[in-house]
């Protein structure tokens, strides 16, 4: 599953299909062998904020007098998801599902943090982070295990990465040009500087368009069971 | 049966309900500078629309999705916000100019100040909103728009040369005291009127409302390929009529009024009676889908509960909007500012606004994650990328048009 | 980020603001000088507004005296026709008619006086209902409006 692609920005719906919101950034936590793994979806403005203009956001919660728990995002708790498939469907109501969290952990991220990125391969500038691949792992749930590497913004391959033949021709042509660099790695070898925002990787990496020829049609927008293979 | 009247309604709504502020002034301005030389724009335009009207009906019927909730998911907050704040601008000056027109529709007829309509129409457009049904706002006020028809019984009852009128619209016949450049600045803005994005948000949002699903495929298709083109007709039968009775005499149309005219001199009182019940009719229309639509952009941006569907109480946020616009656009109104000045307005800069809006739906109808099986065929993607093309020309064009020409003079 | 930005005094920003307001205000006070070929135009325009709405008028007493028109539609399609022409011809007299086109200014002032006129008539003469006065009106409406076109094209 691509998180920027198929989670991040979707509508959250509640048990009966009414909306609570969108995926304004997804909580990654670091596990003890060093993995992450999706553990919450964020919304809210303050989620939202730092994605659009970071350094506004800076700006704006520097400037106000600070309250606990004022600049923190809504949190839902990704045990709360029953599935995902073009939207995000919730197990319970609406109103008890998003409650201020916690103040935020050293072992909890943000996936805003990780995209758009700059990103060097052994040493040299190589472009940024468009997107993350998590994959389910059973007991584990939702882990990171792979990161796209290219031009242009998080998201901006469209989705044409994944589907062969999608259209229109000429889309689909002008995007597979402007990623023909694109590149994935595994993200055991990389290592983020969260401060700072940035990754350092090594080691072997596949061109992107290997995956659109490898892999069949069936997407990650069939529901996916998080905690489920 | 049921199943036939449904089908008639909804094409019969479509009809009605496809003409605006924007078409009716625009075509009867158009029709009495240039005759009907500017109707391949239209045409280029109502077919445009139809296409991705088309489209974002099928994701919306499929996906249960409207269109807009997926511009942010597949472009972006950053751009999605672009498309954001561009549309809801453009949509907010439309919604002020439909105000405006059910102000003048009304001082036509009753010859009581526009401004002093303007209040009324205004709470009574946020009551609708408010209060009543859905399908009972589209299906009463579609129907109404009907009245419209009587610009083509007009046109027919003048008795034009339609040889002479078909001549003019295959080659592009321009009249030879106009320029090149105002002919293409008109071009765009009927191209803008015709397209304009509210339409296909408004399409697909009203698709989750009346909560169809893929077995309403065929119905909704037959809306779209009959009801449009047949609304486009009225669009030319405006320009007609105007080109028939006002070129000949140089008069030039900024006034609702004069757009009425034609009606006039070819069925007298009932006519123009008919025609303004159209005008209110079509401009009311108009004002409530721009404004729900202001409303649904920006709740479909945020991930709010949007909708008419649900209790007022459960989308507490988007009947806020509603509200916050219709007073805002009452007050700029208020100012006295000319209704036609800000349709004209509207229009270009609806022109600008296309890229924003198609190129993300045109991406949507293909993405099987969102229609399934029902992806674009590959006549369907080769138009679109087609207009696409257009799209951006258009965009690109207007501003620098509407500055050389100096709105047209 | 102790450097100033810009490196201006605001002292001296301030005079320039103030120089440039007086400058505009002057400007404004000032009717504007165009050349002739802009003058011409300006009056082309005018006069193009202005035969636009004498033929409407002209239309609209043809219409009510065939009683084609509803209500008080053609009370409000004169008035609106009066306005216009108010504003086509003020839009004009605020430019100052170059050297050289002294004459040309005469006659179009003259014009639009006398299509000023006629509207007001018409517009009178709807409001009270005067059909006996339509037909008149209406032929010397067409008559101005030639003389409009005429000099529009002498402008050229």
């Amino acid at each position: 599953m691509d998180l920027a692609l198929h989670l991040l920005d979707r509508q959250v719906e509640d048990a009966e299909g009414a909306l609570v919101g969108k995926v304004d950034d997804v909580e990654l936590t670091r596990s003890e062998d060093g993995s992450l793994v999706v553990t919450g979806l964020l919304l809210g403005a303050n989620a939202l904020l730092p994605r659009l203009w970071q350094r506004g956001h800076e700006l704006w919660v520097a400037a106000a007098p600070q309250r606990p728990g004022q600049n923190v995002p809504d949190r839902i708790d990704l045990a709360l998801v029953e599935r995902l498939d073009s939207g995000v469907r919730l197990r319970t109501r609406r109103a008890g599902s998003a409650p201020p969290a916690r103040a935020l952990d050293p072992e909890r991220v943000r996936l805003a943090l990780l995209l758009g990125s700059p990103l060097t391969y052994e040493g040299e500038p190589a472009g940024r982070v468009i997107d993350v691949r998590a994959r389910p792992e059973g007991e584990r749930g939702l882990v990171l295990r792979e990161l796209v590497v290219g031009r242009g913004g998080p998201g901006s391959t469209l989705g044409y990465d994944r589907k062969a033949d999608m259209g229109p021709w000429a889309v689909a042509a002008v995007v597979r040009l402007l990623h023909r660099g694109s590149w994935v790695v595994d993200i055991g070898q990389c290592s983020i500087d969260w401060t700072h925002g940035s990754v350092a990787a090594s080691g072997p990496r596949r061109p992107l368009s290997q995956d659109r020829e490898r892999r069949d049609s069936r997407g990650p927008g069939k529901r996916v069971q998080p905690g489920e293979d | 049966m049921k199943r036939f009247f449904a089908v008639a309604l909804g094409i019969l709504t479509a009809i009605g309900g496809f003409v605006d502020i924007g078409d009716l002034v625009t075509n009867a301005q158009v029709g009495a500078r240039f005759g009907l030389s500017i109707a391949p724009a239209v045409i280029v335009g109502v077919v445009g629309i139809c296409l991705f009207a088309e489209m974002s009906g099928r994701v919306a019927a499929v996906s249960g999705r409207a269109t807009f909730d997926l511009v942010r998911e597949r472009l972006g907050p950053r751009i999605g916000l672009l498309n954001l704040v561009g549309s809801m601008g453009v949509t907010f000056l439309t919604f002020i100019a439909e105000i405006g027109g059910v102000a003048l529709s009304l001082q036509l007829v009753t010859s009581v100040n526009e401004l002093l309509w303007v209040p009324f129409v205004a709470l009574a457009v946020w009551l609708l909103l408010w209060r009543a049904k859905f399908s009972a706002i589209e299906n009463v006020l579609g129907l109404l728009g009907l009245s419209l028809i009587v610009f083509a019984v007009a046109l027919w009852q003048l008795g034009p040369d339609w040889g002479e009128l078909a001549h003019q619209a295959v080659t592009v016949d321009k009249p030879a005291s106009e320029s090149w450049a105002t002919w293409c600045y008109y071009a765009v803005a009927l191209f803008g009127a015709a397209m304009t994005p509210y339409e296909v948000f408004f399409f697909s949002s009203g698709g989750v409302e009346e909560r169809w699903t893929a077995k309403d495929l065929a119905v909704m298709r037959a809306n779209v390929f009959i009801g449009f083109p047949l609304g486009g007709l009225l669009s030319l039968a405006i320009a007609g009529s105007a080109a028939v009775v006002l070129q000949p005499h140089g008069i030039a149309v900024d006034t609702l009024g004069e757009t009425a005219l034609p009606v006039a001199e070819a069925l007298g009182k009932i006519g123009v009676a008919i025609a303004v019940l159209g005008f209110v009719a079509a401009t009311f229309g108009a004002a409530c889908e721009t404004g729900l639509s202001v409303g649904y952009s920006l709740a479909q941006y945020v991930g709010a509960q949007w909708g008419k569907y649900v209790r007022p109480q459960a989308a507490v946020a988007f009947h806020t909007v509603l509200l916050l616009i219709t007073l805002a656009a009452a007050a700029v109104l208020l100012t006295g500012v000319d209704p036609i000045v800000v349709t004209e307005i509207s229009v270009v800069f609806s022109a600008v606004a296309l890229p924003l809006t198609y190129f993300p739906i045109l991406v949507i109808a293909n993405d099987p994650d969102y229609v399934g099986e029902h992806v674009n065929g590959r006549v369907t993607n080769l138009l679109g990328t087609v207009y696409l093309v257009l799209i951006l020309v258009a965009a690109v064009a207007a501003i620098p048009l509407m500055v050389i020409t100096g709105m047209g003079q | 980020m102790n450097r100033r930005r810009g490196g201006y005094r605001p002292g001296v920003i301030r005079v320039r603001v103030a120089v440039c307001c007086a400058l505009l205000a002057l400007t404004g006070c000032v009717p504007s000088e165009p050349s002739a070929t802009d003058w011409r135009t300006s009056a082309r325009q005018a006069l193009e507004d202005t035969a636009s709405e004498v033929e409407t008028v002209a239309l609209v007493l043809d219409l009510e005296s065939g009683e084609r028109l509803p209500g008080r539609s053609a009370q409000v399609a004169a008035v609106e026709s009066e306005e216009a022409l108010g504003k086509a011809e003020q839009t004009l007299s605020s430019q100052q008619p170059p050297a050289g086109t002294e004459r040309d200014d005469g006659t179009v002032s003259d014009l639009l006086g006398r299509a000023a006129d006629l509207v007001r008539q018409a517009r009178i003469a709807i409001t009270a209902g005067d059909e006996g006065a339509y037909d008149d009106l209406r032929a010397r409406l067409l008559d101005l409006s030639d003389d409009l076109d005429a000099e529009r094209a002498e402008l050229r």
